[in-house]
């Protein structure tokens, strides 16, 4: 067995820390690049919805998630809590994981299940389908969330 | 060098045995233990045939019995039928109840369970194949029997086959906090989501309210 000098050591060190770097990097891109194809799409929309359409706004997205809507006050934090970062109860006792992707990583990479339920959620909530500003408003905000 | 190398295989034999046979004799204990649970004429029968086809294990994995076509039904069923609430067996209620809960999606009991349309085929294939009046399991036969033609619930507990298995459980036991209501299976029969509500392995929690440690955390914003 050869003798693990100083520099070896350093060496190997140095390997790990930039194969680390590169995984972290695959993984952020990746993670970034669903969230950017779920607003992207959603840009798609609000742009049709709205000729005069400036943009996504996590400011909105937070205002839209806590506001209350119709006679019975119904709100996305009823189940979600008012922290998206909290764990959430739904009517039937089951619990709902994190929603803000900083502590689930989860979130936000599958376009589909996203969609799914926006189309429920709305629904229950506001009594009507959201329109793409408003989703594109919240994934922004759930984005802007810090661990 | 040999000897040791003998000994250490020896006693991992050994230690392999010991856990094999427990494994076995507390299988053993769990089919005695479940031995009696309807009233009557089937008294000495497997239990295994009483219960509910089993379709998921206790830790969520499709059983032997759901093979093949069934698989690709049974994991759709298991994520989208339990995001919200547990997971209710299809061998619980009849096909035509499954399929005008399938039909109803958008307004299920007071919520949005909109899914797209590929879905909810597949899923709807699933909970006929194994629904009470299509399942050979002794459990459901009764349920599906019991249930009048002109019936088609949408809730297992407004079945007559439910409310005569809970006639000696009080109004107020349902309504404990940690059981909440009757649709709350889990609450009481732990193997609920598996298939079993064997009589022996009911737990009904007491009054009082929920640990705390199961509630949401509720941290300002």
């Amino acid at each position: 067995m050869t003798k693990l000098n100083n520099k070896n050591v350093i060496q190997l060190a140095m390997q790990i820390m930039s194969l680390a770097t590169v995984w972290h990097f695959i993984e952020s891109q990746s993670i970034a690049g669903e969230v950017a194809q779920i607003l992207g799409s959603y840009e798609v929309q609000a742009k049709k919805e709205n000729p005069k359409f400036a943009g996504f706004s996590a400011a909105h997205g937070d205002t839209f998630f806590h506001a209350k809507f119709g006679p019975e006050k119904k709100s996305c934090t009823t189940c979600h809590t008012s922290d998206a970062k909290a764990v959430g109860r739904t009517r039937a006792n089951k619990d709902i994981q994190p929603m803000a992707p900083a502590v689930n990583a989860e979130r936000l990479t599958d376009q589909a299940k996203v969609e799914k339920w926006f189309v429920r959620n709305c629904q229950d909530v506001l009594a009507r389908n959201c329109s793409a500003q408003e989703k594109g408003d919240f994934v922004a905000y759930l984005v802007s969330i810090q661990p | 060098m040999k000897t040791n190398k003998k000994e250490i295989l020896t006693q991992a034999l050994m230690a392999i045995a010991v856990v094999a046979t427990v494994g076995m004799l507390r299988n053993t204990w769990v089919v005695m233990a479940d031995d009696d649970d309807d009233e009557g004429d089937d008294h000495h029968e497997r239990s295994s045939r009483r219960e509910l086809t089993p379709l998921v294990s206790a830790s969520g994995q499709p059983t032997t019995q759901a093979v093949g076509a069934l698989v690709v039904g049974l994991t759709k069923w298991k994520s989208e039928c339990s995001s919200c609430h547990q997971l209710y067996h299809p061998g619980l209620l009849p096909e035509r109840s499954w399929r005008k809960m399938m039909g109803s999606l958008q307004s299920h009991f007071g919520e949005s369970a909109a899914l797209d349309d590929l879905t909810k085929n597949e899923i709807t294939s699933f909970l006929v194949s194994q629904s009470a009046d299509h399942s050979t399991a002794r459990r459901s036969s009764k349920i599906a029997s019991a249930i009048p033609t002109s019936e088609t619930p949408l809730r297992f507990s407004d079945s007559y086959y439910f409310k005569r298995k809970h006639h000696e459980v009080s109004a107020d036991v349902f309504k404990r906090p940690k059981v909440g209501s009757a649709a709350n299976c889990l609450a009481c029969h732990a193997g609920a989501e598996s298939g079993v509500y064997s009589e022996h392995q009911v737990k009904i929690p007491g009054p009082g309210p929920v640990p705390v440690a199961t509630t949401p955390p509720k941290k300002g914003k």
